[in-house]
């Protein structure tokens, strides 16, 4: 019997060899290994065998199953290994072939810059208010300090909506295209209480059309109205969005200017961030670039939307969206923002 | 406005300054006069000097050119001249080699057909004195040769471009802008005194005046000056008002416009032998009468115009302009010079009204200084007796019954000073304020100013505080953020939600495009057809009347868009013409109509109102993973649900329109109905319209009204707990009619099936073989799952054989 146990060793032992799959190495663990396998066949008849015997063999049976599973498992990982390697060589793929990309869309410059404007602004308490594109003369100008013979009507070409009503010549609806963002303004005094601190981003109108100017375009305007507030806090407003926006190295220069709902009135530049101030072609040299207006809101206008002055003070101030988008995004041409070519936009995914 | 250095430095000293012209511009420009431009005639004629042509000979090579020399003094040198027009001994311009001539024609020594030219004789043209001339300029004999030719022609000035504001209408003239140059200087200004007439006549004698509205003309003055002789005027005068920009008409109009340019004044010679009656009335208008105005406009007046007229016409539309019958003309001998005050807005309406613009006008709708016409007054009679030979009369009218009072403003500088930010004392203030020509009375915090009459602009406390400012210098303000004193208040809800909207649609693939709000009604009309009424089927209005502008800038531009499609478009040709064949885009804006809608602040006769539109075109070519897509209108579809989804909408169904939308294809399109309601349609753009528009690919379009989308939104979810039993899934396919909509037999499913049914999708759809032509076979999933426990297999396959059987029974189909 133990010829046996050492002849089914021995044979067993070539077979494990001889297998090159996993599939037939299984195939001999169950012939020799298995329920049904050889070497329980064996083992099944000990029972006839005496005590003695039954001891060496079993002991020797045992010895030649653990040295066979021992063999196979060793076997078995050397196989699965290899064959795993040959499936993966076999899986190879060419990852030099186009993905298959999910399209990403993209931002108009316009709807960035307004967006990063009220993320800066939000972030010292300024809120969004917005407003209708077809505006009365009376928020337009009117509340604005900007009465009917006001020498600065003639400074806004303003757009006029067809009523069918005939007019004399020079005489034209009362509803017009805003031309700023500043009816918001009057507006938001109107039905809310101060202290106020607000933004107005959007679309606004004006009857001129160049390589510089487009007939629509956009603004943000925004503004405070508080007890004790000051030109400095203006200055210091345009200051803060000014280095969030452009870069933290950019300074903020108040000139004197007009615009008929502040008193005073000033024009905000910024310091040049393209050149740093050594003089390019966006700063045509100067090394400051001009970004908006600005100024103190003008006792009337408080007087036109019911906040009681001088109790409350306030600054407002207000810049083009393209104007700017132009100078951060170094946009060559207005034209840009409206043709809404796809390789222009797709400049600006990230 | 051109401002004249030259000019400017006769009321002020500027020696220090004449050399640097830019430091006057940044003074100007931070004093609030923004310089807007400056022209240095002397740069571009350096290096050109008067020279004398000694000998002039045909070219070797050249039948047309000449071989010059030419002696500027010292030098003798050889030049090359294409000109016709010269001959040795004349005197003529040459510009050396280094001279940079306008256009930035730089003169090089240079070879022309094998000679060599050391220089070039010039035109008027080429010296950027004239815009067109024949030939070089010959000078008089006179000309000294050798002197440089700014300084023999007196075109050594500087002249700034000044962008004056609204409000500073004493800065429209050389003499205000050297009192402001003074101001921001602390200088004194220099006026030259003017003489007394002593002329014989008597201008009250000779001419009556009478005013009949001071409210709108509150001061009128007039001098008569007589046996003038009309003629061209000097060249100190001519060169003076050509620097500024002004053309010479004869010495006369020539004066008058120099004061006015000098003193800000506008003036207006009448010839008084054409004064009817040698009466001048200031009056309205009379309805229906007319007038041929200077330039040879017929203007017929309604009433509400102030004229001057004489006994039986009017003369001139007050403040605009004068009547060509009345004006100055070469045979004119005696004169009848005004000045007026008009007030502004009676000059602005008329000017309005007729639609007429003039430097007149121009200087009288921003408020002249009524302190000085009677100085303009005298100081044009001056120079019309030394330009003119006039003899001025001895007297002058001057109507003013009723002299208008200087504000007196008090002024607190503890306030103004925390409202500028920046602490100013009395004395600094008093200091200040006289710099620009206030009186100022009072002693420390609290001063009483009276502003000077030029000064119109200055009547606040607030406006004092500006003048304050402005001299202090706005460099001086200090930064400071302003305290938060209440909590910040949220955004405006459409803002933030359209910002969400941007940012999904975005993230789907789709890129935002911003058009303008106004558009070709013709265009719109081309696109959106004639749809009349409102389309209560789709959630949108096509109003069949747009917005409509009075004054567009032209007829593409003339009507408020109804929808946010015809713009995209529009982008959509432009983007194919330039070879991008594929491309999403999408528009977040308002369209306009002409309906009532009220708000918080009145009545408003127009609406406007928010909506999305996108367009998806080409994206059908095939790639290495897939031979070809699927068709676009699914594609828009599959975004708009992805977006639904994203929006937290609980409900939503695409149906065909029943009411077809007329740039919509017919059997590709449909509303969107989410949550019981239309917010808007979809569909693949209509193939004739695309072919008008020259697009040669596919392209579909969405438009959504954003009032339905925001509805409820932002949502908030809160968290359901997770089935705790399985879910059996169970498929079936059917053969249906090529014609029947999948959601037909979805609705029938999901009927039959009851509550158990958590979820049913078409996920295959076949047409070819195995299946009759004109059927299709439709795969439909269904997801099964018990809230309370586990589906047993018979419960499972009893509910689905419902589900089938009903939809067998109710549509005709047959379970394939």
């Amino acid at each position: 019997m133990l010829d046996r146990i050492n002849g089914l060793f021995e044979e067993a032992k070539l077979a494990i060899a001889k297998a090159t799959t996993s599939e037939s190495l299984y195939e001999v663990k169950v012939r020799y290994l298995g329920k049904q396998g050889s070497f329980s066949g064996i083992l099944k008849e000990m029972g006839k065998l005496t005590p003695d015997d039954r001891k060496t063999i079993g002991k020797r049976a045992n010895e030649v199953r653990d040295e066979l599973e021992s063999l196979y498992l060793s076997k078995e990982s050397g196989l699965k290994r290899s064959e795993l390697n040959s499936r993966l060589e076999k899986e190879r793929l060419d990852i030099t072939l186009p993905g298959e990309k999910r399209m990403v869309g993209s931002d108009h410059l316009v709807v960035r810059v307004t967006r990063e404007l009220c993320e800066i602004f939000g972030r010292i308490g300024f809120s969004v208010r917005l407003g209708p594109h077809i505006e009365k003369d009376f928020f337009n100008f009117d509340a604005l300090n900007i009465g009917p013979d006001h020498a600065s009507r003639d400074m806004q070409d303003t757009f006029y909506i067809d009523d069918g009503v005939e007019r004399k010549t020079g005489e034209f609806s009362p509803w017009i295209l805003r031309t700023h963002t500043s009816p918001v303004q009057i507006r938001s005094m109107m039905t809310e209480k101060p202290p106020l601190r607000i933004m107005s981003p959007g679309g606004v109108y004006r009857s001129d059309s160049d390589v510089s100017h487009s007939p629509h375009f956009h603004q943000v305007e925004g503004f405070v109205v508080d007890e004790n507030v000051s030109m400095a806090d203006l200055k210091g407003t345009l200051g803060f969005f000014a280095r969030e926006f452009f870069g933290s190295e950019v300074k903020v220069r108040l000139r004197p200017s007009f615009f008929p709902f502040v008193e005073p009135g000033a024009e905000f530049d910024a310091s040049c961030p393209l050149c740093k101030q050594k003089g390019c072609s966006m700063c045509k040299g100067s090394g400051w670039i001009e970004i908006g207006g600005s100024g103190m809101i003008h006792p009337n206008v408080f007087k036109s939307a019911g906040i009681e002055y001088p109790k409350y003070n306030g600054f407002a101030f207000g810049m083009g969206i393209e104007r700017i988008a132009i100078v951060k995004y170094g946009v060559t041409h207005i034209g840009a923002f409206t043709e809404n070519d796809t390789r222009f936009l797709e400049q600006f995914r990230s | 406005m051109k401002i004249s250095l030259k000019w400017l430095a006769k009321y002020i000293d500027l020696r220090d300054l004449a050399q640097q012209p830019d430091k006057i511009s940044e003074l100007l420009t931070q004093g609030g006069l923004e310089v807007e431009g400056i022209t240095d005639q002397g740069a571009s004629l350096k290096n050109v000097v008067v020279a004398k042509i000694l000998e002039k000979e045909k070219h070797p090579q050249a039948d047309n050119l000449t071989l010059c020399k030419v002696s500027t003094g010292n030098e003798t040198h050889q030049i090359v001249c294409g000109a016709k027009n010269h001959k040795a001994g004349d005197i003529a311009v040459l510009a050396l080699p280094g001279a940079v001539l306008p256009g930035n024609f730089e003169i090089k020594i240079s070879k022309i057909r094998g000679i060599e030219s050391q220089g070039m004789l010039c035109s008027e043209k080429e010296l950027g004195i004239a815009a067109q001339s024949e030939g070089i300029m010959i000078l008089p004999e006179s000309a000294p040769v050798g002197e440089p030719f700014s300084k023999y022609a007196h075109l050594d000035d500087v002249l700034f471009d000044i962008k004056v504001t609204p409000n500073r209408a004493d800065c429209l003239s050389h003499l205000g802008l050297a009192r402001e140059l003074c101001s921001l200087l602390g200088r004194s200004l220099e006026f030259p005194t003017i003489p007394a007439a002593d002329g014989r006549e008597s201008t009250k004698k000779l001419v009556r005046l009478s005013v009949e509205d001071t409210d709108r003309c509150p001061r009128y003055a007039g001098r008569a000056v007589m046996n003038v002789k009309v003629g061209p005027s000097p060249e100190w005068l001519k060169k003076s008002l050509e620097a500024v920009g002004l053309r010479s008409i004869n010495n006369v109009v020539d004066v008058t416009n120099y004061v006015m340019m000098e003193l800000g004044q506008p003036l207006h010679a009448f010839d008084l032998e054409k004064v009817e009656g040698k009466h001048v009335v200031v009056r309205p208008s009379q309805p229906g009468e007319t007038m041929v105005a200077l330039d040879d406009r017929e203007l017929k007046f309604d009433g509400s115009e102030l004229v001057i007229c004489d006994a039986k016409r009017p003369i001139a539309l007050a403040g605009v302009m004068g009547s060509k019958e009345s004006g100055v003309t070469d045979s004119t001998k005696d004169i009848f010079v005004e000045s007026a005050y008009f007030v502004p807005w009676t000059v602005r309406r008329t000017s309005r009204l007729h639609g007429m613009d003039s430097d007149s006008s121009y200087r009288f709708c921003r408020g002249i200084d009524p302190d000085q016409v009677v100085v303009a007054l005298n100081r044009a009679c001056q120079l019309l007796s030394e330009v003119a030979q006039g003899q001025v009369c001895s007297d002058h009218h001057d109507h003013y019954p009723r002299p208008l009072v200087r504000p007196r403003i008090e002024i607190d500088l503890k306030y103004i000073g925390a409202r500028l930010g920046i602490p100013i004392e009395g004395v600094e203030a008093k200091r200040l304020l006289e710099r620009v020509g206030c009186d100022v009375s009072g002693s420390g915090q609290k001063l009483l100013v009276n502003p000077p009459a030029y000064r119109g602009d200055l009547k606040l406390a607030e406006d004092l505080g500006e003048e304050i400012l402005r001299l202090k210098g706005y460099h001086n303000i200090p930064e400071t953020i302003p305290a938060v004193t209440k909590d910040p208040t949220p955004h405006h809800r459409q803002f933030d939600l359209e910002e969400k909207l941007s940012r999904d649609l975005r993230s789907l693939g789709v890129s935002q495009a911003v058009n303008l709000s106004f558009l070709s009604s013709d265009f719109q009309k081309k696109v959106l057809g004639d749809e009349a009424g409102e389309k209560k089927e789709w959630g949108l209005t096509y109003k069949a009347k747009p917005v409509f502008l009075k004054n567009p800038l032209n007829q593409d531009l003339n009507a408020m868009r109804l929808s946010i499609l015809p713009g995209l478009l529009k982008n959509l040709a432009f983007n194919v013409r330039h070879g991008n064949k594929s491309g999403r885009l999408f528009e977040i804006g308002p369209v306009f109509w002409a309906e009532q809608r009220d708000d918080l602040q009145g009545p408003r006769p127009y609406s406007e109102e928010a909506r999305l539109g996108i367009v998806l075109w080409g994206e059908n070519e095939a790639n290495w993973i897939k031979s070809s897509g699927v068709p676009l209108v699914y594609r828009i579809k599959g975004i708009l649900e992805s977006l639904l989804d994203q929006w937290g909408l609980r409900s939503y169904q695409f149906d065909p329109l029943k009411t077809a939308a007329s740039f919509l294809h017919p059997g590709q399109s449909g509303r969107i109905f989410a949550e019981g309601k239309s917010i808007g349609i979809f569909g693949t753009l209509h193939p004739g319209l695309l072919q008008a528009l020259e697009v040669d690919v596919e392209a579909v379009g969405v438009e959504i009204s954003l009032e339905g989308l925001f509805a409820g939104q932002p949502r908030v979810s809160k968290m359901k707990p997770l089935p705790k039993f399985p879910s059996v899934t169970r498929d079936v396919a059917f053969l249906a009619d090529r014609g029947l909509a999948a959601a037909d037999i979805k609705k029938e499913l999901l009927k039959g099936a009851g509550a158990l049914a958590v979820q049913c999708e078409c996920f295959d759809v076949f047409e070819g073989k195995g299946v009759p032509q004109d059927k299709k076979s439709l795969a439909f999933r269904l997801v099964y799952l018990d809230p309370q426990k586990t589906l047993s297999d018979d419960e499972v396959n009893a509910t689905h054989k419902k589900a089938v059987d009903g939809a067998v029974s109710k549509l005709g189909v047959s379970v394939r």
